[in-house]
């Protein structure tokens, strides 16, 4: 359980990065909405945002700090994330070659990102349905560096993975810092 | 699983995802590096080495590019013209965009051809080539003075092959 827990704090923290970035710039997510949402398109893209942050919050906090409630932190983040691979996984099949507005480095729809929102979809479902797993203050200290350090590099290298592997949108060079 | 055991298994993991980053990254390198050599701006590919089928022939061929309103052009085509009639066993010819009212010689026929100027891409006019037999180019240089065309001609003369059965 403990790979599987820090996949999925991984996961959390991509969650609350994504999140935070939508807040502060909702534009790239709002675009992606737009198509579906006319002119709710900034409303909708702060709800997903705070949707993102509530449920990485919640799953860090479950997972780091034993806070009650991890099966469901867990669901909520898993169904996050596999209504972000639908609606890639859509918009792939549909031939979309724009920004997916998963975070702020821009990358295309492409099947890096599809992957990305799958697995972690199907590791958070997959780890609420196994049960409770073991949380920092009754697993010791190696577990949480471990938890913390593991999810830590591999958020990051999530977070920049589809834009690697699917590439930056034709014509823009990515969003500066 | 202990935690040694979890670390060692999260590592990997993470690794995968690196070598997949680096395996994106490039081909997105390589793409790019194919784009650029597809986009290089005109007269910045190099004109040696370069094949063009159109100029493929039996025998090496002495080629002068010319461009309508080069002051000098004409000079030259007339001393290219004297070189091909004093050397009938070589084969000259000279090429233009756009025809421009030169006085042209029999002994160098002028092809007026924008596609093969364009494939060509010399990036001077006028200018002095040799194209071998499988259409390479073999020699390319600008022709600035009568004294430079003089030397590059003889240059060119003394390593061309004749025309079959000349």
């Amino acid at each position: 359980m403990t790979v599987m827990a820090t996949i999925c704090a991984a996961a959390a923290l991509l969650l609350v990065w994504s999140g935070a970035e939508h807040l502060r710039h909702p534009a790239a997510l709002g675009r992606v909405l737009a198509g579906s949402g006319g002119r709710l398109a900034a409303p909708a893209a702060r709800t997903v945002a705070v949707a993102e942050l509530l449920a990485g919050v919640a799953t860090i906090g479950s997972l780091l700090a034993g806070i009650p409630g991890q099966g469901w932190a867990l669901t909520a983040q898993g169904l996050l994330y596999a209504g972000f691979t639908a609606s890639l996984w859509t918009r792939y099949r549909r031939g979309d070659r724009t920004d997916c507005g998963c975070t702020a480095v821009a990358s295309v729809v492409g099947p890096a990102g599809v992957a990305r929102a799958a697995g972690l979809a199907v590791a958070s479902l997959a780890t609420a349905a196994a049960g409770t797993v073991p949380t920092a203050p009754a697993a010791g200290t190696a577990w949480l560096v471990l938890l913390a350090t593991g999810a830590g590099v591999m958020a990051v290298l999530l977070h920049a993975l589809p834009a690697a592997i699917d590439g930056l949108p034709a014509g823009d060079p990515g969003t500066p810092a | 699983m202990n935690v040694t055991t979890a670390a060692l298994v999260l590592a990997w993991i993470c690794l995968v995802l690196l070598v997949l980053a680096m395996a994106g990254l490039l081909r997105q390198i390589r793409e790019l590096q194919a784009d650029v050599a597809g986009l290089s701006p005109r007269g910045r590919r190099p004109v040696v080495g370069r094949q063009v089928s159109a100029l493929a022939g039996n025998t090496r061929t002495v080629l002068l590019v010319l461009s309508p309103g080069c002051p000098f052009c004409q000079v030259a085509y007339r001393m290219i013209a004297e070189a091909a009639e004093a050397h009938p066993e070589i084969r000259f010819e000279a090429l233009a965009f756009r025809a421009a009212g030169w006085d042209t010689s029999p002994a160098v026929p002028l092809r007026v051809d924008e596609q093969l100027f364009a494939d060509l891409d010399v990036p001077w006019a006028p200018a002095l080539l040799a194209v071998d037999p499988s259409g390479i180019v073999v020699s390319a240089r600008p022709v600035g003075s009568v004294d430079a065309l003089t030397e590059q001609l003889r240059d060119l003369l003394d390593g061309a092959e004749p025309l079959p059965g000349v």
